[in-house]
């Protein structure tokens, strides 16, 4: 009993050693974003104007406040080591040197910076705010020390919506003081000039890519992605519409730079509206380069027979569809290039125009035009019901090529209110018929 | 000195044929009853530095780093070896730890992935460890066939207890401060019971270095029941649940900046409380079953299965598409910078801001409270959609989960006046399972079970960044299973059998050891990248392995004895070494084969009265070992293996202790280790990467040869005891160390890195040459006092007696020990700035104490 006792007593003894200082850590989660209590009193614009002489390190020695809400960070990796502020008066590239930068201060946080012992310099007219580095006696502007970041940049509230400006690509200047530099700008009516290929260079180099987008009025600009992206392997968008954008300068070349592809909103169809009366207009300006397949967004091109599609051609300014059995090895060549679904409903006198122009006349080859009201869209156009139409085809020279000659009005009355596709046939044969014709400017009126 | 390889191997040879008749070695193998300066030892080194050696450490089985593999018998030199030199990490005959053996009431404890044993299991249960029985070398024992560095048995039976109570509080300022400790045994009642409890509690809110903590319980219990004469029943459990905050090595840089050698990168505030982010748990408990039987006068027989289960974790941030936490990443650092004037300010800024050398834990949870992010198809189903805030940081557990089993069963039979025989039987299993859990989403909503690296490596196969693409994009919270998640599964059989022959002049043993042992990897998820290398059951791979060892004492007289063993033995690679990734894949080392180990050892002993001594010079070669070398390489941002082949290894020197009474109770003790642990081949390395599936680097030559293998090479020791006849004693000793090297980066070592470097320049040097650290001292003190009570309380009934200890190590205050270091694993191939990823050390600490009180009764 006596025993069974102490055992007890000790059991009781080790229960209670478990009273002693209990070391069973837990921590409160700390406060989240909020402004801090401080005031800008310098407007980026007025920064901005501190910096006069293009190349010049200029460093702050006084006690300047700035405040901007982050408009572009590296979450995409777009930007690396940078983030884009803006305030009402204009946009700036802050550097800082140190990665994920998006964590801590994401687009829509508010921030200050407090410039004394910042350097404002510009590379190629860019401006930036960073510091003044002497590496080996060479001056140079760097990002923020990682570890000084918070000496300067003092983080606030958080989802601050910022409205980009929407501009023409005419009011963006390239002047060091241009206000748009540095800021979300919007521009509408924008696809890509050429809407294959990805959006930046997916090969080991990892260079960044330009990219231009053009509207229906031919203004260009250029997308500069980095290949460090997450998006650069992605197709750029085949679409038109409205793209977001910092805007920026390299010497006196434009370049906007996107946040990730949600900045790309190409959701109209590619194809510019057409003028009125137009119902079809294809004048092959946006092809990519000579000699590759061609590829119009809407457009079939289709080598049923021999497998030889129409291809780009492009010799000094001109540009347009060609096509030929020339040294293809295809005995027998049936290709067809077929129009968009054309919809003549409400047409009066409805009419087709395009040109051709041939070359290296050989053999019994023949270009023909066709209409349809069955085409399916599919891939074997020969089974549907095509109708020719007497239209002027050029006539090839035996060496050499001709000119482009205009088909004249094709009537088109008889499709009124009917859908229909416009099919170009080319017939040939390598060898014996190896004719190459050449299209371009196809339309179709209302009247 | 050292014999030359080859007559060594002749000398073996001689030893294995020459044995025809017999013995049993004199040396001291008698279960030892610790006096109270062991005890008082004991105390010291449960209590030592916990340091992280690399972020992939923390599975030698145990949240507690016990360095020392050993514990002294009355040996000088291993006493010496266990107690004096420990501040520096020293390891006997620089051997590994899975060179030692260590066995609980005849039960193996060794873990089977990687031989170490894991001593942390056992933490805090002092008063239940004193029974023991320890051998050095390759003497013979009655318990097992051995490990090349030696064998300890701890006989924790109830029986075996001392019929006592005792109470104990201990104060001290290293790894914790408080220690209480409490243990209760009846010894043997009439009916054939002992009972035995204990239990005991560490803990300190701040250890020795900032930022780390200990909250460690021990709970022992045993139960004997004698049957009659023959048969003794017994039973024990112990469990030692422990958490602690763990302080982690540094970059020079980092600890001039902090101004502390004691710098710890592991923890930052969070709202102004300090937070560790690397901590480990363990809770792993066992019960041991033993059976012994006397089956006659001259027959033994004891069998122990034992069953162990439960878990052990570290804690350590993970981060996805952020930037990197860690305080002391190299691009933080003032020497990142190129212009010397910002390194400089920054140097002030770290300098005077503690929160910029530590974890700044409220940016990482803003971080996550600013991240609103949608994940589309979460967790594998089309067009499910989840947004919330998706945590950029998070703190995970690295978890492994153990089951263990051991059976044993061991023979000891008289045969004759001049025969003893041994003979054993194991079996051990062990199945280990590896995976990640969220430990805590730091402030965000969720996090998604994706590898980052792996998706923008391969940004067109969006299986890549799967971690588990038969769960793709796992939405993940907080105690959530993720990242890898694989088991490992071991057995190993073995059997012994050792004569020792015992005549008048001359005693001889020999002995052997045959064992077979498996094991394969199953995965339990499949990695985007490793579809069909992961899930499931890999190939089993499986071993034969033979042992051999045997030796000669000649007795000159009773008290002189010279003695002479050899050994030879081949041993499967553990699984540690075997597989390259096995985070992600079940590729194991191209050439995956046994080690062989040799090893001679000879001396001198003497045992006079006023005199004990031992001389032993040993020669000990390694071929074929494996090592798989695992860091997190910021570049690939994820962990990068290092496959090691074709390692080979000398280890050779002498050893000597010496205790001597010079007056009363006045002695001298001495102790030496000179040794020369080196590599003695070409390595061959073979680079992964858990993230990539190709091979990086395949068999790339490491230019290995001759590097030392990081132990101090020598270490002395000198000092003085005094035991008084009133109940006190106390004892000085000062340790010097010498030939200290750092852990070496074997892609240093490769044609690569030196490439394009003139040879024999400065840089070269730089690049190529082993880093040797300073020589270093320290010296110790311990007292102690047992004062009987019952001479100053005549009515007290009992012996009761209070003890009192106290032990002061690096009494001088030497805070610029290295007791530990490695370069990082990373090099600068491009620039070959060896100092853009800098040296990692950890320090000894600076003057410690451990004092404590106990009431015995």
């Amino acid at each position: 009993m006596n025993k069974i006792f102490k055992l007890f007593t000790a059991v009781a003894l080790i229960a209670f050693m478990g009273t002693f200082s209990a070391c069973k850590k837990s921590f409160d989660n700390p406060p989240g974003a909020a402004d801090p209590a401080i005031v800008a009193n310098t407007s980026i614009q007025q920064l901005k104007a501190l910096h006069t002489v293009a190349g010049a390190y200029d460093v702050i020695t006084s006690d300047i406040i700035i405040s901007g809400v982050v408009v572009a960070d590296d979450k995409s990796g777009n930007l690396y080591k940078q983030l884009f502020i803006q305030d009402s008066t204009g946009g700036l590239q802050i550097l800082l040197d140190a990665n994920s930068l998006y964590g801590t201060y994401p687009v829509g946080r508010r921030i200050f910076i407090k410039c004394n012992g910042l350097c404002i310099s510009d590379y190629n007219g860019l401006m930036a705010l960073g510091v003044k580095a002497t590496v080996a006696g060479l001056p140079s502007q760097e990002g923020i020390p990682g570890n000084l970041i918070s000496n300067y940049v003092i983080g606030g509230s958080l989802n601050n919506p910022v409205v980009p400006k929407v501009v023409t690509v005419s009011q963006l200047g390239t002047n060091m003081q241009n206000p748009y530099l540095g800021t979300l700008i919007q521009l509408d009516g924008f696809a890509f000039t050429v809407p294959t290929g990805t959006y930046s260079d997916t090969s080991a180099y990892k260079s960044t890519v330009n990219r231009d987008i053009k509207n229906c009025s031919n203004n260009t600009i250029i997308v500069r992605t980095s290949a460090y992206a997450n998006f650069a392997a992605q197709p750029v968008a085949t679409g038109r519409g409205t793209i977001l954008a910092i805007y920026t300068t390299f010497g006196t070349t434009k370049q906007l730079l996107v946040r990730d592809t949600t900045d790309i909103r190409f959701t109209d169809p590619y194809a510019c509206p057409l003028p009125p009366g137009t119902l079809l207009s294809e004048d092959f300006e946006s092809i990519g380069a000579n000699n590759l397949t061609l590829n119009i967004p809407g457009w079939k091109n289709i080598g049923e027979v021999g497998n030889i599609p129409y291809q780009n051609a492009v010799f000094g300014p001109v540009k347009c569809a060609k096509v030929s059995a020339f040294s293809t090895g295809a005995a027998n060549v049936s290709s067809w290039l077929i129009s968009p679904a054309v919809s003549l409903a409400g047409a009066v006198t409805p009419k087709l125009t395009f040109t051709t122009a041939g070359g290296f006349n050989v053999g019994a080859t023949t270009f023909k035009v066709f209409v349809s009201t069955d085409y399916n869209g599919g891939n074997t156009p020969s089974t549907a019901t095509w109708t020719q139409l007497p239209a002027t085809i050029a006539t090839a020279p035996a060496s050499g090529f001709g000119s482009f000659v205009g088909s004249g009005n094709v009537d088109l009355s008889a499709y009124n209110n009917q859908t229909v596709y416009i099919g170009f046939r080319y017939d040939g044969g390598d060898p014996g018929r190896t004719t190459t014709y050449e299209l371009d400017d196809v339309k179709v009126m209302k009247n | 000195m050292t014999p030359k390889p080859k007559l060594c191997l002749l000398v073996f040879v001689l030893s294995g044929f020459f044995i025809t008749g017999a013995f049993a070695q004199v040396k001291d193998t008698l279960p030892v009853r610790d006096s109270i300066l062991e005890s008082l030892k004991d105390n010291l080194l449960d209590n030592i530095p916990v340091i992280s050696i690399d972020e992939n450490d923390g599975q030698d089985g145990s949240a507690q780093n016990i360095s020392s593999q050993l514990s002294a018998g009355r040996d000088p030199f291993l006493n010496a070896a266990t107690f004096k030199f420990s501040a520096v990490r020293f390891r006997i005959r620089g051997y590994d730890a899975d060179q030692f053996g260590t066995y609980i009431n005849g039960v193996p404890m060794e873990n089977l992935d990687n031989g170490f044993t894991p001593f942390g299991q056992w933490g805090g249960l002092n008063d239940v460890l004193r029974n023991r029985e320890t051998t050095i070398g390759m003497d013979p024992t009655t318990f097992a066939f051995g490990e090349m560095g030696g064998l300890t048995n701890f006989d924790t039976r109830a029986s075996r207890q001392r019929k006592q109570t005792s109470f104990n509080y201990a104060l001290s300022n290293r790894n914790y401060v408080h220690r209480l400790m409490l243990t209760h045994s009846t010894g043997l009642n009439k009916k054939g019971w002992a009972f035995t409890i204990s239990g005991s509690r560490r803990w300190a809110d701040e250890g020795f270095a900032d930022g780390t903590y200990y909250n460690g319980w021990s709970f022992f219990g045993a139960v004997d029941k004698r049957f009659n004469d023959r048969h003794l029943l017994s039973f024990v459990a112990f469990a030692t649940p422990t958490e602690n905050g763990r302080q982690g090595s540094s970059v020079q840089e980092m600890i001039d900046i902090a101004g502390n050698n004691f710098y710890n990168p592991f923890w930052g505030y969070q709202n102004g409380k300090k937070r560790n982010a690397s901590v480990a748990k363990s809770f792993q408990p066992i019960g041991i079953l033993t059976h012994d039987w006397k089956i006659s006068d001259k027959t033994t027989l004891v069998t122990a299965g034992s069953f162990s289960f439960g878990k052990r974790s570290l804690s350590g941030l993970d981060w996805y598409n952020a930037a990197d936490p860690r305080p002391d990443y190299y691009r933080y650092l003032p020497s990142y910078q190129l212009d010397p004037a910002y390194a400089a300010q920054m140097w002030d800024e770290m300098k005077s801001d503690v929160n910029k050398r530590q974890i700044n834990w409220d940016a990482l949870y803003n971080t996550n409270y600013a991240s609103y992010e949608s994940v589309y198809n979460a967790n594998g189903i089309q067009g499910n959609t989840v947004s919330g805030r998706r945590s950029h940081y998070i703190l995970e557990d690295r978890v492994v989960k153990t089951t263990k089993y051991n059976f044993n069963s061991t023979l000891n039979s008289t045969i004759s006046e001049h025969v003893i025989v041994s003979a054993g039987i194991t079996y051990q299993a062990q199945v280990n399972n590896y995976y990640k859990e969220i430990d805590d989403l730091l402030g965000g909503d969720f996090y998604v079970d994706i590898n980052q690296f792996a998706e923008r490596d391969f940004p067109t196969n969006p299986d890549a960044g799967q971690n588990d693409i038969n769960r793709p994009n796992r939405i993940l919270y907080e105690g959530d299973k993720f990242g890898y998640d694989y088991d490992i599964n071991i057995k190993k059989g073995s059997a012994w059998l050792q004569g020792v022959f015992k005549f008048r002049k001359i005693d001889v043993f020999i002995a052997t050891e045959n064992s077979f042992t498996n094991f394969f990897r199953k995965g339990n998820v499949r990695p985007g990248l490793f579809k069909d290398d992961s899930y499931g059951k890999s190939t089993t791979h499986s071993f034969f392995n033979s042992s051999i060892k045997g030796g000669i004492t000649y007795k000159i007289d009773g008290r002189n004895y010279i003695f002479a063993n050899g050994s030879y033995a081949s041993r499967a690679p553990f699984f540690e070494n075997a597989y390259l990734a096995p985070r992600t894949r079940d590729f194991v080392q191209g050439d995956l084969k046994s080690e062989e180990v040799g090893s001679i050892e000879a001396g001198y002993v003497m045992n006079a009265p006023k005199l004990k001594l031992r001389a032993t010079g040993y020669y000990t070669q390694f071929k074929n070992q494996l090592n798989v070398i695992t860091f997190y390489n910021d570049e690939f941002r994820n962990f990068v293996n290092y496959a090691i082949s074709n390692i080979g290894r000398v280890h050779t020197g002498v050893e000597f202790g010496a205790e001597a009474k010079v007056y009363r109770g006045l002695s001298v003790n001495a102790a030496a280790a000179v040794g020369k642990y080196f590599y003695n081949t070409r390595q061959l390395a073979t680079v992964t990467a858990d993230n990539s599936s190709q091979l990086l680097s395949v068999n790339d030559v490491v230019y290995s040869k001759n590097f030392y293998v990081p132990t101090p090479q020598n270490a002395y020791t000198i000092g003085l005891d005094y035991r008084s006849p009133q109940f006190w004693f106390i004892n000085v000793n000062f340790n010097f160390f010498d030939r200290m090297y750092l852990d070496f980066n074997p892609v240093r070592r490769t044609e690569a890195a030196s490439s394009g470097v003139e040879e024999g320049s400065a840089l070269w040097h730089d690049i190529i040459d082993q880093k040797r650290l300073d020589n270093q001292y320290t010296l110790d003190a311990f007292a102690g006092y047992s004062w009987m009570m019952n001479r100053k309380f005549k009515s007290m009934k009992k012996r009761t007696y209070l003890v009192f200890n106290v032990g002061v190590n690096n009494i001088l205050d030497n805070r610029n020990i290295v007791s530990g270091g490695f370069e990082q694993l990373r090099f600068d191939f491009a620039e070959k700035n060896t100092n853009k990823f800098q040296d990692r050390k950890f320090f000894a600490y600076g003057i410690n104490y451990f004092a404590s009180i106990g009431l015995r009764f």
